[in-house]
């Protein structure tokens, strides 16, 4: 248990994003050699946020940021996805209350998580194989650990 | 001309008449009858192919369109001494002179209204040959009582039925099952394209973008600024127009090359070694296959991408979850929450009504703790909410897994399909490479250029890739200084109202571009439905198929025996379903034209044969439809089936080069 | 029989945009495209002036972010 002590704050609606790196959202949307094309912004943003929390690093956003999505897209999975990357970021349910900064962890793991996701799609390789590839081998390291 | 309703049965646009006059080998004047009356909306005429039967399929093509659709492999391959008008007739003049001859077709619904003629000649040539020219289409029309001569000939055909749809009313049975073969879905999109009149549209867009493009050079500059982004916009938008241009140019090319190929396929199909007909075979065979893999294997990684992105959050975000869900776990067990004060603990200190330290409590300590409470109610909530809801996420996610575990097998295995036709295609062009027997094809000459031309066509394909990638992005470029231009260029009031004419004219430009998209969208679906329902009523099964055109145009034909790609289809079934889709088109198409079908039943072997002549006259029962049988095609239980629906048979008579029409019996 | 007109496919399409002069003007475009089918050249500038003059008067653009 931490000693910190965290205060309750309302987090805004929206989910940001930097400025810049919309253009890399709308890349992986548009390009055919994406397995993105189909998801929604949100998708592709949850899937950096995990992608981001496992493979990246938290990246401030640098700027004002711009807003990609509202909460009303988000279901209660996804926001316990999010709240769960939160809460083994600071190694405690305490942060939950925090609901401003569990908001925020989100967003910068997304933002460290979107330059690495649009570097493999657009890199060499077949990002389709790749990255199933990785999530395969992390479900069967689940079930055999 | 809107679609007819079926009340109108009785007004369809027909061929009243036929009229050969000396043309190959229908000497003299040869005056067929066709027309038709309520049900029976059939004509046949039967004959062999060497009696003139297809020739009455080009009589009707060259009239409309100067063109003979249908070239017999006779022995006069050479157009020229290949004359149109009868050899008999021809015998009787003279070197240097010529003989003439004339087609009219008389159409109308209840009674004539058009006469379209073609006349043409033949000159005999000096030492043996012959050269045919043919005039122009000359056309009357009923006005009033009165036959008028109609200046705008064309025109008037294209209302009726257009140059580029004629070859889906006006075709050669034969060559339907050769529709589906290799290349199809470039043919089934033209179908489409030509149907849906989208020609209108594209002008329109065309016509649109240039009338802009002058208002453009209207506005009045505010001086220098506005002049160089004028320039740099101008160098934008000619960018863009050259990198179309090389794009157009690349997908001609693309196109002989493509031509060039199947030049060299007829020609290894003509080989005199068994053995080399065999792998030219094989090989088409193979292409076809590989096409159909192809576009499963698009349609897979589509698939395994949906589930990508489904599976991917929950999985690398494994260990948070886990993390979370132990922590949470653990909170419960202990009876512990988040923050550090217990929701019981405020309970009981709201009953008591007094504080920790024992004071009593104020209406302000009061409203405290009770918003606390409710806060950490919510917070409680919440967690709750958290330990279930996680393991719910962790099981979808290893679902998720599973289902992309099956696509990525899906694609293993099709991948592997796609590897050993590309291995057996390889190897077959290396055999035929290695073909060193003589013979009139020179086979391993031809395989080499073939191979040429296939490594030519791949590195097309990949500049045209190229080339739509730099599109897009110029596009958006010369969109940027186009939007920097207007907004200096708006500085100056008397422009307002000239960029306000570019506004709307884009605008409708948009509009149109919107139209385009939906109508083939939705043409393809009617198309789909009406050759669904065409091929289950023509087909002779007893079971039912599922049709379906994709947005790439792939055509797929489940039965309940499941997947049936059109590469394993029997001859007669690809014919059948070439038939439906023929009919969709003509049916959307809205043009209520007869049809003129040489060799409908040619691939189909006895007993479907049967049931197709039933069905066929039934479903499209407000049309003209004239076939033109051979003996084996118009067997008499063939003809005891049409009979209801027939309502002129003729017989061709082919003796000493002359066809004699004779009506049956 | 009649005159050939714009298949009835697009008109329904036509018929769906909301903005009126915008419709207007694009049915007058499709009217004179379907009537040139043929023509390689058609002289649509003139035309196409006449038809932009009617309707740009009332026209109110929208702001547009492209």
């Amino acid at each position: 248990m931490s000693d910190q002590i965290y205060e309750e704050t309302s987090p805004g609606r929206d989910y940001y994003i930097q400025e810049d790196k919309h253009e890399l959202y709308k890349e992986l949307q548009e390009s055919e050699d994406s397995p993105f094309t189909e998801a929604e912004l949100n998708e592709i943003f949850i899937f950096a946020v995990a992608y981001g929390s496992r493979k990246a690093g938290r990246t401030p956003i640098d700027g004002s940021g711009r807003a990609l999505f509202n909460r009303g897209a988000l279901n209660d999975q996804t926001l316990w996805l999010i709240r769960s990357i939160a809460v083994a970021e600071e190694r405690t349910t305490d942060v939950l209350i925090d609901r401003k900064q569990v908001k925020e962890i989100a967003e910068e793991y997304a933002n460290g998580g979107i330059t690495e996701i649009h570097n493999k799609v657009f890199g060499p390789g077949d990002p389709l194989v790749e990255l199933s590839d990785d999530v395969i081998e992390l479900a069967q390291e689940q079930n055999s650990g | 001309m809107g679609k007819q309703g079926p009340q109108q049965l009785m007004s369809r646009l027909e061929i009243r008449s036929l009229t050969l006059e000396n043309y190959r080998q229908y000497a003299g004047e040869n005056e067929i009858k066709l027309q038709t009356e309520g049900d029976k909306s059939v004509n046949v005429i039967q004959g062999e192919n060497g009696a003139g039967k297809s020739n009455i399929l080009n009589a009707i093509t060259l009239c409309l369109y100067g063109k003979e659709s249908h070239i017999d492999e006779t022995k006069d391959n050479e157009l020229e001494s290949y004359p149109y008008v009868n050899r008999k007739v021809l015998d009787k003049v003279g070197d240097n002179e010529t003989a003439e001859g004339r087609i009219e077709i008389t159409l109308g619904e209840d009674e004539p209204e058009y006469i379209f003629s073609r006349s043409f000649k033949t000159v005999k040539l000096n030492g043996g040959g012959f050269s045919s020219t043919h005039s122009e289409l000359q056309l009357k029309e009923k006005r009033g009582g009165d036959w008028k001569s109609v200046e705008h000939v064309s025109t008037r055909l294209n209302q009726i039925l257009p140059v580029h749809v004629h070859q889906y009313f006006l075709f050669d049975g034969e060559r339907l099952d050769e529709f589906f073969g290799e290349g199809y879905k470039e043919r089934v999109r033209d179908g489409l394209l030509d149907v849906s009149h989208i020609e209108l549209l594209e002008n329109g867009i065309g016509h649109l973008r240039s009338f802009a493009d002058d208002f453009e050079k209207e506005l009045s500059d505010v001086g220098d600024a506005a002049e160089r982004k004028r320039n740099r916009y101008e160098k934008a938008k000619e960018k863009v127009n050259n990198l179309e241009q090389d794009l157009e140019q690349t997908k001609t090319n693309i196109e002989e090359t493509k031509d060039n190929i199947a030049e060299i396929d007829e020609k290894l199909q003509d080989s005199a070694d068994p053995e080399v007909r065999k792998k030219q075979q094989r090989r088409e065979y193979l292409t076809e296959r590989l096409d159909d893999i192809r576009s499963d294997i698009e349609e897979v990684r589509k698939e395994a991408s949906r589930e990508l992105v489904k599976a991917g959050p929950p999985l690398y975000a494994v260990k948070s979850l886990e993390y979370t869900l132990s922590e949470l776990r653990e909170l419960s067990e202990q009876g512990k929450l988040p923050p550090k004060i217990q929701d019981t603990f405020i309970e009981e200190l709201l009953e008591k009504g007094e504080c920790i330290c024992g004071e009593e409590l104020t209406e302000d300590h009061r409203e405290h703790l009770l918003s606390l409470q409710q806060e950490m109610s919510t917070v409680v909530e919440n967690n709750l909410e958290g330990k279930m809801a996680i393991p719910g996420i962790q099981q979808d996610g290893q679902e998720d897994v599973e289902k992309l575990i099956e696509k990525r097998q899906k694609l293993a295995e099709l991948e592997e399909k796609e590897r050993q036709k590309n291995k057996e295609l390889n190897e077959i062009s290396e055999q035929l490479k290695a073909h060193d027997i003589p013979e009139d094809v020179d086979v391993q000459k031809q395989e080499k250029l073939r191979s040429e031309f296939e490594d030519q066509l791949e590195d097309l394909q990949e500049q045209k890739g190229k080339l739509e990638v730099r599109i897009e992005q110029a596009e958006e470029d010369r969109d940027d200084k186009k939007k920097a231009f207007n907004e200096e260029v708006s500085k100056e009031e008397k422009n307002a109202e000239v960029l306000k004419k570019i506004q709307f004219i884009e605008s409708s430009q948009d509009e149109l571009e919107s139209m385009k998209d939906d109508i083939v969208s939705s043409v393809r679906k009617e198309i789909q439905t009406k050759m669904e329902e065409y091929f289950n009523e023509i087909i002779w099964k007893e079971e039912d198929y599922t049709v379906s055109l994709t947005d790439e145009y792939q055509v797929r034909v489940e039965g309940p025996r499941n997947d049936n790609k059109i590469g394993s289809l029997s001859a007669g079934e690809r014919q059948v379903l070439a038939f439906s889709f023929l009919a969709a088109l003509t049916s959307v198409s809205g043009f209520n034209a007869p049809l003129v079908i040489d060799t409908p039943l040619g691939r189909i072997s006895s007993t479907p044969k049967r049931r197709l002549a039933q069905n066929l006259p039934q479903y499209i029962d407000d049309t003209q439809m004239t076939f033109l049988m051979t003996d084996e095609e118009y067997t008499d239980e063939v003809r005891v089936n049409m009979k209801p629906h027939v309502s002129n048979e003729y017989k061709l008579n082919f003796a000493d080069e002359v066809t004699e029409v004779i009506p049956y019996e | 029989m009649e005159r050939e007109d714009v298949n009835e496919l697009i008109l329904q399409k036509v018929d769906e945009i909301d903005d009126d002069q915008v419709r207007n003007f694009v049915e007058d475009v499709l009217r004179f495209e379907r009537a040139e089918l043929d023509k390689q050249q058609p002289h649509y500038k003139n035309d196409f002036g006449d038809y932009l003059q009617r309707y740009i008067d009332d026209w109110e653009s929208k702001d547009h972010n492209n």
